[in-house]
């Protein structure tokens, strides 16, 4: 990932540094200009002029070279025409060669030097006596410390505005993964801090929603369930007297009708988080059989292991159930769990009507119903749908497949443990 | 207001029980139930009405309900626990599955969801009751709805009443309950009850499934508790009772 203090960062240092470059270059081309020697011309011509004549004595010659250096401040070598040396004043001369030398100035890695022929033939080079630094390093090298301390000073402050970034980043992906309780802190007074603050306030909007959604359902349940137990208790109380079809009855009725809420309470907290709330290994075999007595119908396969929730998928096989023993009636209804390449295949099948090729999608979404269903006000149209949604949280599916002959086949598959 | 009346052909004196439930209806007839039962009720429709009792009186143990009007039951059993030991039965309609966890972390010695069996609730009523006459450990007693496993006294019970069963059927349900929820081979069944002096012939597995059936099943043709799976073995059902 690009970090947004690292960009910041490198453009203010690029900034600087094509600021300095830019600077030290335009200084130099202004002092290459200024620094035009007339006067250095001028001076050779004089010295030339009073150099004695060559004749002279090489004492001479030296006299008068060191009158010169003193004066002029040059250093300064006096070469004869074949190019061999007269005198000097100064630091040792550079490299001269008379083949190559030609009057003029010339620009060397020790400073710009002046040659001269004089009319006698005689050779005279000069150089500044020290060439201190220039102008144009130390404004350079001024710009650069400049520069150096804006990119030291700089980096704390971008770096902590990096930081205040990825923290209310931080914040935010806690609070999508499903913390509710994520806050960040708001530091200063700027528009981050805003946006911190902001953010807080729509995490704690968030927060009440959802608590509130809960306290809801749970108010419901409970509104619901208190007058289910109260007919419950009156029905077990009805005891002999009773027609036993009618209490069995009203006891089914109770039953579904628990079973009913508990389908909505689930589907609404599914909706509200995502993955499982807990994980253990359950042998779905023993699952699958002990939900499948309920309807008096031994279950068969093989033992197999799963991770998972296990009241979800108690509820998972449960609807299977409930669905078979709606459609089929009476008729038999086949729970099996095997093993398949690292699956845990349960099947739910029934003799029933079976579902029509076209509806064996549709019949996984919520509130579908199939035609004869829809008839006979029977179920809610939520079973299948938690099914659906209960295996796909487990990292499997179910679905609808084609029965040989009559009657209706599902197919649950989930990772085995 | 109080309710109920001994049942005349039992001798011992009547178990005096506190209700705490704003459903006062549901509380009347839970009164006549376990009245008829040989339970005495006495019922209070709020937190504060029901401290108010355990001040004047005392009880052997309490229903309770977890909303209340004035309170939240989790709050209020709390508050009982600290103060006394007698037994609390929570009773709620929430009926998600961290409110058993706890309601028992915070000092309920059991719990019932609503709607339930008027029957069951009885039966968890002796159950807490007898638990706090004995000395046998808690984790000594399996329980899976009406029906209880003590491994200390090695009895089974349903809805409170013992069941006979020889000591060869009682390791073999205690190895079955002890794994309730997972499949047993009968092979695996013989190898955890190996050290059991078998006193019979030459009987099988099978056979002694169906004594045990017999003792704790309410429809040993229909079981719930004990089932069989085909070509695999046994398994000893961990959600029992259900409606």
């Amino acid at each position: 990932m690009q970090r947004l203090y690292i960009k910041f960062y490198l453009t203010i240092v690029a900034v600087l540094i094509v600021f300095v470059g830019t600077a030290a270059l335009l200084w130099r081309l202004a002092e290459e200009d200024a620094r035009t020697p007339q006067y250095l011309d001028v001076a050779a011509e004089l010295t030339g002029a009073l150099l004695p004549d060559s004749d002279a004595a090489p004492a001479d010659d030296q006299k008068a070279i060191d009158a010169l250096h003193r004066k002029l401040r040059f250093d300064l070598a006096l070469y004869r025409p074949d190019g061999t040396i007269l005198a000097t004043a100064g630091r040792p001369p550079p490299r001269f060669d008379v083949r190559k030398a030609r009057p003029g100035w010339r620009r060397s890695r020790e400073g710009p030097s002046f040659t001269l022929q004089l009319p006698d033939g005689r050779w005279l080079v000069a150089r500044q006596v020290r060439e201190r630094p220039s102008l144009t390093f130390w404004i350079t090298a001024f710009l650069a410390i400049v520069a150096l301390a804006i990119a030291v000073g700089v980096y704390p402050v971008i770096r902590g505005l990096g930081r205040r970034i990825e923290r209310l980043k931080a914040g935010v992906e806690q609070l999508g993964t499903g913390d509710l309780g994520a806050r960040v802190k708001v530091e200063g007074r700027d528009e981050i801090a805003a946006l911190a603050e902001s953010f807080n306030r729509s995490a704690e909007r968030i927060e009440g929603l959802v608590e509130a959604h809960r306290l809801l359902l749970a108010n419901c349940s409970h509104e619901l369930r208190t007058p289910l137990a109260r007919i419950g208790v009156a029905a077990s109380l009805l005891g002999e007297q009773a027609d036993p079809k009618t209490r069995e009855s009203l006891k089914r009725d109770i039953a579904e009708l628990d079973q009913l809420i508990d389908q909505i309470l689930l589907t609404s907290r599914l909706e509200a988080v995502s993955g499982l709330d807990r994980r253990e290994p359950i042998d779905l075999l023993a699952l699958a059989a002990e939900e499948a007595a309920h309807y008096d119908i031994e279950a068969d396969g093989t033992p197999v292991t799963v991770e998972g929730d296990r009241l979800l998928l108690r509820r998972l096989v449960r609807n299977l159930l409930e669905n078979a023993r709606r459609y089929a009636g009476d008729g038999p209804i086949e729970v099996s769990v095997t093993l398949a390449a690292g699956r845990a295949v349960l099947e739910v099948r029934d003799r029933g009507p079976g579902v029509p090729p076209d509806e064996r999608e549709r019949i996984f979404e919520p509130f579908y119903r199939l035609a004869a269903a829809r008839e006979s006000g029977h179920g809610s149209g939520l079973g299948l749908a938690l099914v659906r949604e209960i295996a796909r949280r487990h990292g499997g599916d179910a679905v609808c497949l084609a029965a040989e002959g009559s009657g209706s086949r599902f197919c649950v598959d989930l990772p085995a443990a | 207001m109080t309710s109920g009346a001994t049942r005349p052909d039992t001798g011992r004196m009547a178990e005096r029980i506190l209700m705490i439930d704003d459903d006062d209806r549901l509380a009347g007839m839970v009164s006549d139930y376990l009245g008829g039962a040989g339970f005495r009720l006495t019922l209070a429709g709020t937190a504060r009405d029901g401290e108010g009792w355990l001040k004047r009186e005392s009880f052997d143990a309490i229903i309770l309900d977890l909303m209340l009007p004035d309170a939240d039951g989790l709050d209020l059993c709390r508050r009982l626990r600290a103060t006394s030991d007698v037994p609390i039965l929570m009773l709620t309609a929430r009926g998600e599955p961290m409110d058993r966890v706890v309601g028992l972390e915070i000092g309920a010695d059991d719990y019932l969801a609503k709607p339930f069996e008027p029957r069951e609730l009885q039966a968890r009523l002796r159950a807490i009751l007898r638990r706090k006459g004995s000395t046998a450990a808690a984790s000594d007693i399996l329980r899976f709805g009406r029906l209880e496993i003590d491994r200390g006294a090695r009895v089974a019970r349903l809805d409170g009443e013992e069941r006979s069963l020889t000591s060869y059927q009682f390791a073999l349900l205690i190895a079955l309950a002890e794994r309730a929820g997972r499949v047993l081979s009968r092979d695996a069944l013989m190898d955890l009850t190996k050290g059991e002096k078998l006193e019979a012939f030459d009987r099988s597995v099978d056979v002694h499934i169906s004594r045990i059936r017999a003792a704790i099943e309410d429809d040993p043709k229909k079981p719930r508790r004990i089932l069989t799976l085909r070509g695999a073995g046994y398994v000893f059902a961990r959600d029992q009772d259900r409606s």
